[in-house]
């Protein structure tokens, strides 16, 4: 009977949430075709009776195995609410009916799992997960054919196979500004939340030294277990750097993209640019000249070059850049990680949670191509500022200023967000005794050249630069209006801007436990990525929606993600085996999906 | 017993502080239709006359009647796209969807010329409410002439 229930519990609990949702009349925002929508969420897999039918039927065997294994008057009481739902049924009141299916679903968890102890936990998650994961193949099944054989017109009818993966998601999209505006509030929470300890000695304080302990053994343990789990390690360093190539090139493919429009927003900007700066130059000198001093002069000379040496077009270079560009940031991420994580299953996870997620899906709607280079040589200008700390050595800190020089070089903002989180650091660093003194030193070497390159590039050469467009932002575009319209303005941008690409929730959960883990940690090495949140924070309260886009945008949220999802992870491969595996495919799969369904909805 | 000091009064407050924000911030993103005054189920049939071929440099028309079952929603606008090969040549044109479902686009191809002297092009019709669509589409290929 235990299994019996173990395998019921969970088809009951998702299908009944489906029908719930179906008939609640809930809208969500999906981008069809490059236009965002609004649709319901309405699901059904045969029809409405018939399948609110089977989910009465499962929720009445559940009371009656429960009934007949107790025989106590609670469990009695449970049959006569599931012979309710059939009630309701019988009286086409449909979501009545799969809402008490949905209620004698979670009392049958919460008794049998949690009170009684009857089914366990692990168990049930096991067959949960293998029914998402069912869900989510189906989903990838069903873009794959769509990638091949075109099919049903998606601006009219939603295909099946992926219409169900896409509707739990977008169930949850009313969490995704809460969560992203909880996750950058945070850092601050966590100072807010310090002054209350539970009582020395009680439970509670047990429970919370128990959960920080195994926090820090964790986190000491990674650089020991590096190799463990190291087929999955390549498996998502892999697809984190071939998915992103192979994505650029799906784009302009008839079937998903028929009118051959050009997909990333900024990348007209680009090809304008080079091109005017080409005409109206007489000499290579005088091009170099109007390159350098725009803000994103080494991208410029990137797509420049490119083009000078294949003899292509400034145009079809700048579309194809991502498949350059992607797997570059992904270097850099993977480099930046293993040099926090120590781990390269928790390095890899980080760069294809970014590869498949957000930042991936946001750069490709809006072609944001000097911020996708800027921040890859911001992530390498951190990790070689990390390494020199560690190592106490001047030459990693040497590259890591150039490199930083480049990243202004790319692109304004990645820059400012790195400079900012420094000065965070060693103001941090200034307060503390001993230990932190002599990383102050490394600290304030780094800010001093960054701003002296920043001043004689904006204020002796009179080009502009990255203090310049941080001024600019902050004078014109931060004001209290956008605090005191802070909600309207977000959930717009969550939902709307670049697509609807930060519409994800799943990251911002696992961010937000990331968040958790660094703080616990406490090391100096998370210290500077809770500090690059920090320095985002009044650019996303007081900004308007585009400046609260860019802030999601280049902060290292993929990061915290994959140490939000360490935790997890390193618990269950203590705990079962099988649940591990079942999560790492479902990561896989849920990522995967998520740039699939952006990708193919992106042109007209 | 334990008291509670300044320090823990203050953080209790502030953390509630922020729920009921937090919470207040869920309801406005659970309710997108609300906050975008869009209606929330369109019962309609959009109908579009579309001119069998365009001709390069010439204004053109579209022109439609969308009929629908509870009356014609107010506030409504029909949006017009029309794509020629990349979205460089891209034209977009918008009017007011009358109180009798009727409309009439008027649209001019403002893009360079194309260096073909015919090019098949894209045109999409979508009815908008402020900023969202309301799922309303439709859409045809149409052959441009380009006179030399």
């Amino acid at each position: 009977m235990k299994k019996i229930l173990e395998v019921l519990l969970p088809i009951l609990m998702v299908f009944s949430y489906l029908k719930v949702l179906s008939f609640s009349g809930v809208t969500s925002i999906f981008m069809i075709r490059r236009w965002s929508m609004a649709k319901p969420l309405s699901i059904v897999f045969i029809n409405d009776f018939i399948d609110c039918l089977a989910i009465a039927f499962i929720a009445l065997t559940i009371s009656l195995l429960l009934a007949y294994k107790h025989r106590k008057y609670p469990y009695f009481l449970l049959i006569l609410v599931s012979a309710l739902s059939m009630v309701f049924l019988a009286f086409s009141l449909y979501f009545y009916s799969a809402l008490i299916s949905l209620l004698v679903g979670l009392f049958s968890i919460i008794y049998a799992v949690f009170l009684k102890k009857e089914v366990d936990l692990l168990s049930l998650a096991r067959y949960l997960f293998s029914l998402l994961l069912l869900i989510e193949v189906a989903g990838v099944a069903g873009w794959v054919l769509h990638l091949f054989y075109g099919g049903t017109n998606p601006y009219r009818e939603p295909i099946p196979l992926q219409d169900f993966e896409t509707k739990i998601i977008h169930s949850f999209s009313p969490l995704t500004p809460v969560l992203a505006t909880l996750f950058m509030l945070s850092a601050l929470l966590l100072i807010i939340v310090k002054p209350l300890k539970p009582i020395e000695g009680s439970r509670p304080a047990k429970l919370l030294d128990g959960f920080k302990t195994f926090i820090r053994d964790m986190i000491s343990n990674l650089s020991k277990h590096s190799e463990k789990h190291d087929a999955w390690s390549k498996v998502f360093l892999f697809s984190a750097l071939i998915i992103p190539i192979l994505a650029t090139f799906l784009l302009y493919t008839p079937i998903i993209n028929p009118s051959n429009m050009t997909v990333g927003v900024d990348i007209l900007y680009y090809v304008d640019f080079l091109r005017n700066a080409q005409e109206s130059s007489q000499n290579d000198l005088e091009f170099l000249n109007r390159v350098f001093s725009s803000d994103r002069s080494l991208t410029f000379l990137m797509i420049y070059s490119i083009s000078r040496i294949f003899a292509m077009d400034f145009k079809i270079v700048s579309i194809y850049l991502p498949a350059i560009l992607s797997p570059f940031f992904i270097f850099s991420l993977y480099y930046l990680t293993l040099n926090l994580f120590k781990n390269k299953l928790y390095s890899s996870l980080a760069c294809f949670l970014t590869a498949t997620g957000s930042f991936t899906a946001a750069n490709f709607y809006g072609g944001f191509l000097a911020n996708w280079l800027g921040l890859s040589l911001a992530y390498l200008s951190l990790a070689m500022m990390i390494k020199s700390i560690e190592q106490y050595s001047m030459r990693p800190l040497l590259l890591s200023i150039l490199l930083s020089i480049l990243s202004h070089l790319a692109h304004p903002v990645p820059w400012n967000f790195l400079i900012a989180a420094v000065i965070l650091i060693a103001l941090f660093a200034a307060t503390q005794k001993s230990n932190e003194r002599r990383i102050l030193k490394f600290l304030t070497i780094f800010i001093a050249v960054n701003l002296l390159y920043d001043f004689i590039k904006t204020r002796v050469l009179k080009f502009t630069g990255a203090t310049l467009v941080a001024e600019s932002v902050v004078s014109t575009e931060l004001s209290l209006d956008n605090l005191v319209n802070f909600w309207s303005t977000n959930v717009f941008m969550i939902y709307f801007h670049v697509g609807g690409a930060f519409n994800f929730p799943p990251t911002y959960i696992f961010a937000l436990l990331g968040m958790v883990v660094f703080s616990i940690a406490r090391l100096l090495k998370f210290d500077v990525l809770k500090m690059w949140v920090l320095a985002g924070l009044p650019l996303y309260l007081f900004g308007p929606d585009y400046v609260q886009a860019r802030t999601l945008q280049n902060i290292p949220i993929d990061i915290f993600a994959s140490g939000g999802l360490a935790i997890i992870l390193e618990y269950l491969s203590l705990k079962d085996k099988i649940l591990l595996v079942l999560l790492l495919i479902f990561i896989y799969l849920l990522y995967l999906n998520n740039l699939l369904r952006f990708i193919t909805n992106l042109p007209f | 017993m334990n008291r509670l000091g300044f320090k823990q009064i203050l953080s209790i407050i502030l953390l509630n502080l922020i729920a009921l924000w937090l919470t207040y911030g869920y309801f406005v993103a659970a309710n997108p239709l609300t906050i975008k005054e869009v209606p929330s189920k369109l019962s309609c049939e959009l109908l579009v006359d579309y001119p069998n071929v365009i001709v390069y440099g010439a204004r053109f028309s579209i022109s439609g009647r969308l009929i629908c079952e509870d009356g014609i929603p107010p506030q409504l606008i029909v949006q017009t796209l029309l794509v020629c090969g990349d979205i460089r040549t891209l034209t977009v044109n918008a009017a007011v969807i009358r109180d009798d479902g009727t409309f009439k686009v008027d649209l001019e191809t403002f893009f360079p010329k194309p260096s073909t002297n015919k090019t098949q092009c894209s045109i999409t019709v979508h009815v908008i409410s402020k900023t969202i669509s309301t799922g309303l589409i439709d859409k045809k290929t149409l052959t441009m002439i380009v006179p030399s």
